[in-house]
This record gives C-alpha cells, structure tokens and sequence, in this order.
C-alpha cells in the first residue's frame, strides 16, 4: 500500500508521561483514514504531530518519504503548503470575514489576482453550502456554519492531505453527515487523502476506508471499517458498541482510591 | 530567612534575565520581517496594518487629548503656586512647554495607550491562542510573528509618536487656558515665554522617547499574549501582566533615556 | 506550462499544455484578458494536454467567462481530461460552461 505519511516508533512524553507510546502506522495516499479512540487515548496529540505543532520526543513521520519530526521551520513551512486543517474549534479569525478567512491561505501563499482569489473564496463556500455567506464575521453565524467555513479555508490551497479534528463535533446529524459526504467527495474525486480524528461511529464507518483505534498510546487495530466493526478485540468491541460494562468496567474500584480515602 | 529572601532575588533576577531574552528574540524576528517587507511589500498584511493603524490612532485622539489636557492645566497650577513665591510667575508658560514637550507628552501617551492598547492586543492575542487560531495559521504556514505581531508593532510605531504630538499640544492648551482664566497671566507673554523656552530638541527628543515606548508596549503586549497557554483566566492574567510590565518598562527606560539625552550627550 | 494561440475558421483557440496550478494560471489569466479586451467573439481553449488543475485554473475560466458574456463572445472548453472534468464537477461548474469531447465538436458548439 502506498502511504503517503509513514510513522515510526512514534513516542511522546509530556513531563515523563508517555501520552503516545510507541505507534507505528501508515497513512495510505487518497484514502480515508479515521483514528478512533477514547478520550485521552492520544488521538488528538498524535493529530497535532501528523502536522507539525508538536515536536515527537522520539520516533519519526514520514511525510512522502520526508521526515517531518526533525525537520527545520522553512522545511515545514514547505510541507504545510500541501496540508489543510480543519480545527475543532473551527480557528476562526474573528476581526475578519468568512470570505477573508477562506482568502487568507490564497492570498499569503498563491501570485493569484485579488479578483482570481474572490472567485475561488466563493466556490469553496459554494462546497460547503455556505454561498452567500462571504461578508459575515465568524460571530454572527452558527457554530455549525463556522466548521463549515474552517473546512473551505482548510482546502483553499487544494492540499493533498486534509486532517480533521472531530468535524462532526457540536453538529446537527444534518449537517454532520453533509460534512461527511463532504470528505467521500474530496477524497473520491478529487484523490485528496484525508485524515479524521473522532469517536462517532455513525461517521466513522460511513467514510473510513481505514480506521486505526487508539487505546492508551498505542495502536491496537488497524483495519478497514467492516473489520473492525468485526474485531474480536474485546476493547473494541465495547468501544463500538457503547457498553459501560466490559473490559473497562465502569464500576472498577482502585486499590489507590481506597488507599487513598483511609489514609488520610 | 535570608536564604529565601537571596533565592527569591535569584528567581526573579533569572525570571527578569530570561523575559528580557524572550522579548529580544521577538524583538529580533520583528525586525526580520520588516526587512522582508521593505524588500517584498506583499508580505505585510495590509488588512490588519491598515486597520490597527485606525484603531489605534483615532479611537484614542479623544482620550489623549482629554488626559494631555488635564496634565498641562494640572502642572500650570502647580508650578504657578511654587513660581509665585519668585515672582516668576510669566514662566509658569515656559515649565509648561518645555515639561509637557520633554517628559510628560511622551510619557502619559504611552501610559494611556499601554492600557488601551496594550491590554486590548494582549487580550486579543492571548484569545487567539487559546481559540487555536494561532495554531491555525502555523499549519497555514503562516508565521504568527509577520502575521500578527509585525503589523501591530509597525502601527503603534505610527501612532504613539502622533498621538504624543497630541498630548505635547493639548497639555500646552490646558496649561494656557489656566495661565490665563485662572491665573491670570498676559496671554501675550505666556505665549511669547513658551516660544522663547521651546527648543527643536525638547520635541525630538521627546518623540525619540514615544518611538521606543510604542516599541516596548508594542513587543511586551504580544508577547503576553502569544505566551498564553491554558483558558481564559490565563488570558486575564496576561492582560494585566502586559499593562504591569510596559508601565514599568515605560518608566525605567524613560529614567535612562533621559539621562543620556540630557546629560551624557 | 506552455500557452498556443492560434486562429482556426475565425475562432481563437488557445491550447493550454502542462500543469495549471497556484503558479502558471495567473499566466492564463492573463492570455484570457488579452482575448476579452480585444473582443474576441468566439474562444475554444483545448485542455487535451492538461493532467492536472486546480482551483485557481477554474477561477480563472470563471473569469474569463464573466468577462465574454458581457459581449455576448462564445467560450468552449474542449477535450477536458476526466480528473480536469472532475474539478469541475466538484465545483458545480459543469453546467455553465460549453464543455466539449472534440475539437470539430468544439467548433460547432462555437458556431464557426
């Protein structure tokens, strides 16, 4: 399979605790993958070195065979020209307008005509069912309509990859799903590779192609979207299906809570 | 106890060593930048420029004036009442001028836009950090240094110089309209006396000072802001800390600046 | 990328070859102008040897067609690759404009 990102070994520690402890993974080129997990399984970290804010403390990611982990600012900012990224909190620049938001990569990066840019502004806005939209500040819509702004800046630049950081979070299931058809048809079309961290099911299984399933660091399963929905892994299992009970029991007592309250 | 108080010395010593380090290296990455936008001018962005240029500037004509007003009418009073006793009471025009062009121009312009300003850029940046826009434009490429600081250090250094020209002028005004309805001095000879004490060098030099402030306000403001990492209460504390420390920044280097202006060159 | 203009039975045609990306469409652009401002009534731009185009590429043909429908000229794009085609029709922008398989198709469309 051809990975477009490559991951080695990849270990972060943050004041000596490993958040992600050891993961190997690959990243296939113009698929979907989809990183599902618990919360504070370090699916969210593991994003963030994919694209560069954090610094591995070892490990390696390969990104179209260079490696990114121990790359300089100017390297990085050469390979972020081909990323997009699309932000939980949609990142909005507030003193600015939707239509300026989606101008701001174009404008920085690209010798287009301010009058070339409007056009551009305006087709993606089309993408994302927003036409229209262009003159108000991130402010005066909703949120929904802000990750859908976040999502047309994100492929402003047509990046090859698109990482997304739980789009369908805080989402009417409307919207959620238009998102998701969103992403099938950036991918299906236009070959982009894309990248989404969430742990909807629903979501997940519409669209990934490969879904890699977080647990403590780790990677524990790799695997299309129907093999994981029929893993044997008894935590997946109950990941999928929502159970409290199961092999992390929700009622567990701690030896250290107990010690805890009798001690002091 | 003496240890303490020794360790507490040495924390804040290393603390002071190292936010000055910081501040220098911002400092150093500004100028970078704005050599890039003498050689390419597409690399400013215009949008934020032009619009700090007017928030800065002509939302805070009003308040300097009123403030630089106050002083020149406050210091005439002051220095009436002591010149009295020598008789010299037709210089009072004279102190006024010359305080006002010197020291108290520059100084209560800094000091009013170090907590207008300051702490709106400070309050604005530290959101953005939190917000993850400044995340965003990272992996956007975009360095947050040229994007958002270089134009907001590049309008302040516009603006504190005219707006201090403001303060200079309207103090003069206040200090007049006491000298005299209130004290009742010969506008002729108040005006005359100024003329004659006001020399090319009092405004320069004050305007030299307000360059360097707008400076210092400017970087430890931004710094603040993008150095917030946590919620909102982060944010409220480095508002405050950016207004703290360009006051007292503002002050000490006034102090030195005005030394070696007036007396070791 | 490499831009041929020529004359066929009185309609401009302009051959694009390479790769229409961030970088070479401001040169289109520009091209395309030179066509708009003199009036050029008919317009087929061949895209046969386009592998690869981006949205600024679109953009740009927008514009081209804003500027020749103000007067009334006829633009056709001809021999579209099919992932040129599929920008498009992520775009939604396959039904304004004339799209065509062939050259000789290209012309007719054109009304040469």
């Amino acid at each position: 399979m051809d990975s477009i990102i490559e991951v080695r070994d990849l270990v972060k520690k943050f004041d000596g605790r490993a958040v992600l402890n050891g993961v190997n993974v690959g990243i296939p080129r113009g698929k979907i993958t989809v990183i599902m997990g618990g919360s504070g399984c370090g699916k969210s970290t593991f994003l963030r070195h994919l694209i560069g804010l954090h610094q591995p403390t070892s490990g390696d990611i390969l990104f179209e065979g260079k490696n990114i982990a121990k790359m300089d600012r100017n390297g990085m900012d050469g390979v972020r020209r081909s990323f997009g990224m699309m932000f939980q909190g949609s990142a909005l620049f507030n003193s600015m307008t939707v239509g300026e938001n989606v101008a701001v990569p174009l404008r920085e990066h690209t010798p287009l005509d301010e009058s070339t840019i409007k056009i551009i502004v305006k087709i993606k806005l089309e993408l994302v069912g927003l036409t229209g939209f262009e003159h108000f500040y991130p402010h005066q819509i909703s949120g929904g309509m802000k990750k859908r702004v976040a999502l047309a800046r994100a492929i402003a630049l047509d990046p090859k990859i698109v990482f997304y950081d739980e789009p369908g979070a805080g989402l009417d299931p409307i919207t959620a799903s238009m998102i998701d058809q969103l992403i099938l048809d950036l991918s299906r079309k236009l070959n982009m590779t894309s990248v989404v961290v969430t742990h909807e099911m629903k979501s997940a299984f519409r669209i990934a192609d490969q879904v890699i399933m977080l647990h403590k660091g780790k990677v524990l399963e790799v695997g299309s979207a129907q093999q994981i929905q029929n893993s044997s892994n008894a935590y997946v299992r109950q990941f999928i299906e929502g159970e409290p009970e199961g092999v992390i029991p929700f009622k567990q007592t701690s030896e250290a809570y107990l010690q805890g309250l009798l001690d002091s | 106890m003496i240890r303490d108080f020794l360790g507490k010395i040495g924390n804040t010593t290393g603390f002071l060593l190292s936010g000055t380090a910081r501040l220098g290296a911002l400092f150093a990455d500004v100028v970078r930048y704005f050599a890039g936008v003498l050689v390419r001018p597409r690399t400013l962005p215009r949008e934020t420029f032009a619009y700090q240029l007017t928030t800065m500037g002509l939302e805070s004509v009003g308040i300097i004036s009123l403030v630089g007003a106050s002083v020149g009418a406050v210091l005439a009073l002051q220095a009436a009442y002591s010149l009295k006793d020598f008789g010299a009471l037709n210089y009072t025009g004279s102190l006024v001028c010359v305080a006002m062009a010197r020291e108290l121009g520059p100084l209560i312009a800094a000091i009013v836009i170090c907590g207008r300003i300051g702490a709106r850029i400070a309050a604005e940046l530290g959101s953005m950090q939190v917000q993850e826009e400044v995340d965003a434009l990272t992996t956007m490429a975009i360095h947050p240094v040229r994007f958002l600081v270089l134009p907001r250090v590049m309008a302040l250094m516009i603006m504190l110089p005219c707006l201090t020209i403001i303060a200079d002028w309207m103090g003069m005004v206040g200090g007049y309209l006491v000298g005299r309805f209130a004290l009742g001095i010969n506008p002729e000879v108040y005006i005359a006396n100024s003329i004659r004490a006001l020399v090319l060098k009092d405004i320069y030099t004050g305007l030299m000072k307000s360059e360097i402030f707008s400076i210092l306000i400017a970087l430890v403001s931004c710094h603040q802001g993008l150095s917030v990492s946590g919620g909102s209460d982060a944010v409220g504390k480095a508002t405050t800390q950016a207004v703290v420390i360009s006051i007292v920044l503002i002050i000490v280097v006034d102090c030195l600046a005005t030394a070696v202006i007036y007396y070791a060159l | 990328m490499k831009i041929l203009n020529s004359v066929q039975n009185q309609v401009q045609v302009v051959e694009v070859e390479g790769d229409l990306d961030f970088h070479s469409s401001p040169n289109l652009r520009q091209a395309l102008n030179q066509l708009a401002d003199k009036k050029a009534p008919k317009i087929i731009i061949q895209l046969k040897k386009v592998g690869y185009m981006d949205s600024s590429g679109i953009a740009t043909f927008v514009e081209a067609l804003q500027k020749t429908k103000k007067y009334q000229g006829k633009l056709v794009l001809a021999e579209m690759a099919p992932a040129v085609r599929s920008v498009f029709e992520i775009a939604k922008l396959d039904g304004i404009f004339v799209l065509s398989d062939s050259m000789s198709d290209a012309l007719q469309k054109v009304g040469a």
